[in-house]
């Protein structure tokens, strides 16, 4: 979904400064802290980061669609230019489906058991639309076609879909009212590489038809390379690096996302990836410094006690990191393994 | 060791008045078509394929879940299907299946170390004190430790790479002959990712499990596996050493299936080839 953002035009969906926190047993967890991000018309914009960094927080918050015990402390969520944090529950659900549309990421287990494929696409639709029978049924079958299953199919139940089949119902319901933003949060994980490369195709035709724009989770960066004009990494709940997508991976400014560069596979070679040590911080008690502090080969004494801040360092890239400039010498350090075996010793050391 | 002969499992589909009304077309899937392989002990074979070429169904075959169209399954001899008949609590302390759905397969009202607990406690392993040290031992082992304080958390309080983690410790604790792992780690981000390929490769070495894993994702299978099948369409197109397949692919659907990996080198660009297939048929 490359070479067409306009990245000039008024964003369609402004996120600005958003923290939430979540009650647990063990006092409030800040899941996200101080999270900023914009999406214009037709942009694609990759999400990344390690395993309970926070993305899937983030795409229910904007969504307002967070379990009972999160609570948004601060910030904006702006669709269209009206903060829907600040707004009514009412104006929050008419701009749930209809114009800010999510694939979940427990899409295999998100339809109902008992009730056929083509009912549930249908009434989802008319909850917003109304349309005559023939109609819906036509584009039901429109939208199975979009995503690669046989339309002969659609009056099945889900337990008679494979998994790959449901995550791509799950497709077909987000774009069935033709929303301005889809939030896709691991949306082909159970999708073979043909199917996958098959509906982004189709996305990235649809998005230039339709103009929306695309919010992307996922795990696997060579995803976010071929499909998204920018990438935005987490870390411990916080962004820690932004950036067109080639540019970032080519050259990270943030240490993290060194570590996720390494941890690449290379198909037909023997490289054993390098794994990033270590465990994700505690968000209940955080402790100062950066959150990447404890795991990240190249902090100093500074870094465990003032957060950095996420700073530009060009127009269209920013990193969290104290030592952002030296970016060029840590990844030369970064690529041996050596490097990131030392961080537990250091960590240990008094 | 597990063989599997001519397994075929076919499924009926529009049942009752729908059937009626739309025709005898469309009556039923054949989701497994005569599949045969064998997975050593200590052997690890991928099964690789399109979405809904019935790796799943195969799956759920191998540990009972389904019961096979036609075919055979033999577990070390023995008729899995007589096995499980027999003595069904004896059957799953050696078979495990890891869900490809981490949302849909863990109970909701348990806390995390009551569910990987269970498979200890039904089996009636060891006293309080030692199912809660195994408990723990198998949820440190996927990366959830309990000074992380996920142990009395509830399954919707994790992320869906944490449920999964949860799964794989489930089905691992009892230290099963068999694991049936369904995508297990599709959720997982890079790092964790290997460390848990590692933790599965130890595990397959040290106590000689054979594991079937099922998983798109091509970049781990050259790492996990010992041979892959790619299966299209319910059927086995192709099978042999992992690095061999991969290097030298004879059919033309894992051909296409390689060269649709996406390129994680943001200076070189694959050429996207022009394939069309469809799911679900
Ligand atoms: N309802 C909840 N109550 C308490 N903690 C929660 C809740 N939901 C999620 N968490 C915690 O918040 C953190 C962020 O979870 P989230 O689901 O956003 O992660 P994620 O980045 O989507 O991870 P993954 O890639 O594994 O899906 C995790 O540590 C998780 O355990
Ligand atoms: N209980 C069922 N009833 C009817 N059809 C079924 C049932 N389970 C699976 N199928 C069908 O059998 C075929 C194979 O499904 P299976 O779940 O085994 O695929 P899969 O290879 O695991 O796919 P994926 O990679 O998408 O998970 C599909 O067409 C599916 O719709
Ligand atoms: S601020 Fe310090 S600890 Fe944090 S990523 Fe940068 S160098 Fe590492
Ligand atoms: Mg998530
Ligand atoms: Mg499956």
């Amino acid at each position: 979904m490359h070479q067409r953002s306009n990245i000039n035009a008024e964003p369609v969906l402004h996120i600005k400064g958003l923290d939430l926190s979540y009650a647990t047993a063990h006092g409030r967890a800040a899941a996200l802290t101080n999270i900023s991000l914009s999406l214009a018309p037709g942009e694609s914009l990759g999400l990344v980061g390690e395993s309970g960094c926070g993305k899937s927080t983030l795409l229910k918050a904007i969504m307002g669609v967070m379990p009972s015990n999160a609570a948004i402390e601060g910030g904006q969520v702006i669709f269209k230019g009206a903060d829907l944090v600040a707004g009514s529950k009412e104006a929050w659900r008419k701009a749930r489906w209809a114009g800010i549309s999510m694939i979940a990421q427990s899409a295999l287990n998100a339809l109902n058991p008992v009730r056929r494929i083509s009912a549930q696409i249908a009434e989802a639709i008319l909850t917003h639309k109304s349309m005559p029978k023939s109609e819906l049924r036509a584009r039901i079958c429109h939208l199975f076609e979009i995503v690669g299953v046989d339309p002969e199919r659609i009056d099945d139940y889900p337990h008679q879909f494979s998994g790959g089949m449901r995550q791509r119902v799950l497709i077909a319901m987000a774009l069935a009212l033709e929303p301005s933003v889809v939030l896709a949060d691991e949306p082909t994980t159970a999708l073979d590489v043909i199917v996958q490369d098959q509906i982004f195709n189709r996305l990235r035709a649809l998005r230039d038809e339709l103009d929306f724009a695309i919010l992307l989770v996922t795990h696997d960066l060579a995803v976010v390379i071929e499909n998204c004009d920018r990438i935005v990494v987490m870390y411990g709940g916080m962004i820690v690096e932004t950036g067109p997508t080639r540019e970032v991976v080519r050259a990270p400014s943030h240490p993290y996302t060194l570590g996720l560069r390494n941890a690449l596979p290379r198909l037909g070679v023997d490289y054993e990836p390098i794994a990033i040590p270590g465990r994700p911080p505690d968000l209940v008690d955080p402790a100062p410094g950066c959150r990447f502090a404890a795991r990240c080969p190249f902090a100093l004494p500074v870094c465990r006690v003032v957060t950095p801040d996420l700073l530009p360092s060009t127009p269209d890239r920013a990193a969290r990191c104290h030592r952002a400039g030296e970016m060029e010498t840590l990844a030369s350090l970064a690529g041996k393994v050596e490097t990131w075996n030392r961080v537990g010793d250091l960590a240990n050391a008094p | 060791m597990i063989e599997v002969q001519g397994l075929s499992k076919e499924y009926m589909l529009a049942t009752g008045l729908r059937a009626l009304v739309s025709g005898p077309r469309h009556r039923s899937v054949k989701a497994v078509d005569n599949i045969s392989f064998a997975i050593r002990a200590g052997e690890v074979l991928g099964l690789v394929g399109e979405s809904g070429s019935g790796k799943s169904t195969t799956g759920k075959l191998l540990v009972g879940l389904e019961e096979p169209t036609s075919g055979s399954i033999m577990i070390d001899g023995t008729d899995a299907t007589s096995l499980r008949k027999r003595d069904r609590k004896a059957f799953h302390r050696r078979i495990q299946m890891i869900f490809q759905d981490p949302y849909g397969s863990l109970n909701p009202q348990h806390t995390i170390s009551e569910i990987v607990a269970r498979p200890l406690i039904y089996q009636g392993e060891g006293n309080r004190a030692e199912i809660a040290r195994r408990v723990a031992a198998a949820l440190d082992e996927v990366g959830l430790p309990s000074d992380g304080n996920y142990h009395d958390k509830f399954p919707h309080q994790l992320s869906g790479g944490q449920r999964q983690r949860v799964c794989i410790a489930r089905a691992m604790v009892l230290e099963p002959a068999f694991v049936v792992a369904d995508e297990p780690i599709s959720m997982l981000d890079v790092s964790i990712k290997w460390d848990i390929i590692r933790l599965l490769k130890r595990l397959v070495r040290d106590h000689g499990i054979s594991l079937l894993y099922i998983t798109h994702d091509l970049a781990t299978v050259s790492v996990v596996c010992d041979r892959i099948a790619i299966m299209y369409r319910g059927t086995i197109v192709e099978t042999g050493p992992v690095k061999q397949v991969l290097a030298t692919p004879q059919h033309g659907y894992t051909r296409a299936l390689i060269a649709s990996i996406p390129s994680a080198d943001p200076d070189h660009a694959r050429e996207r080839p022009p394939v069309l297939s469809r799911g679900g048929q």
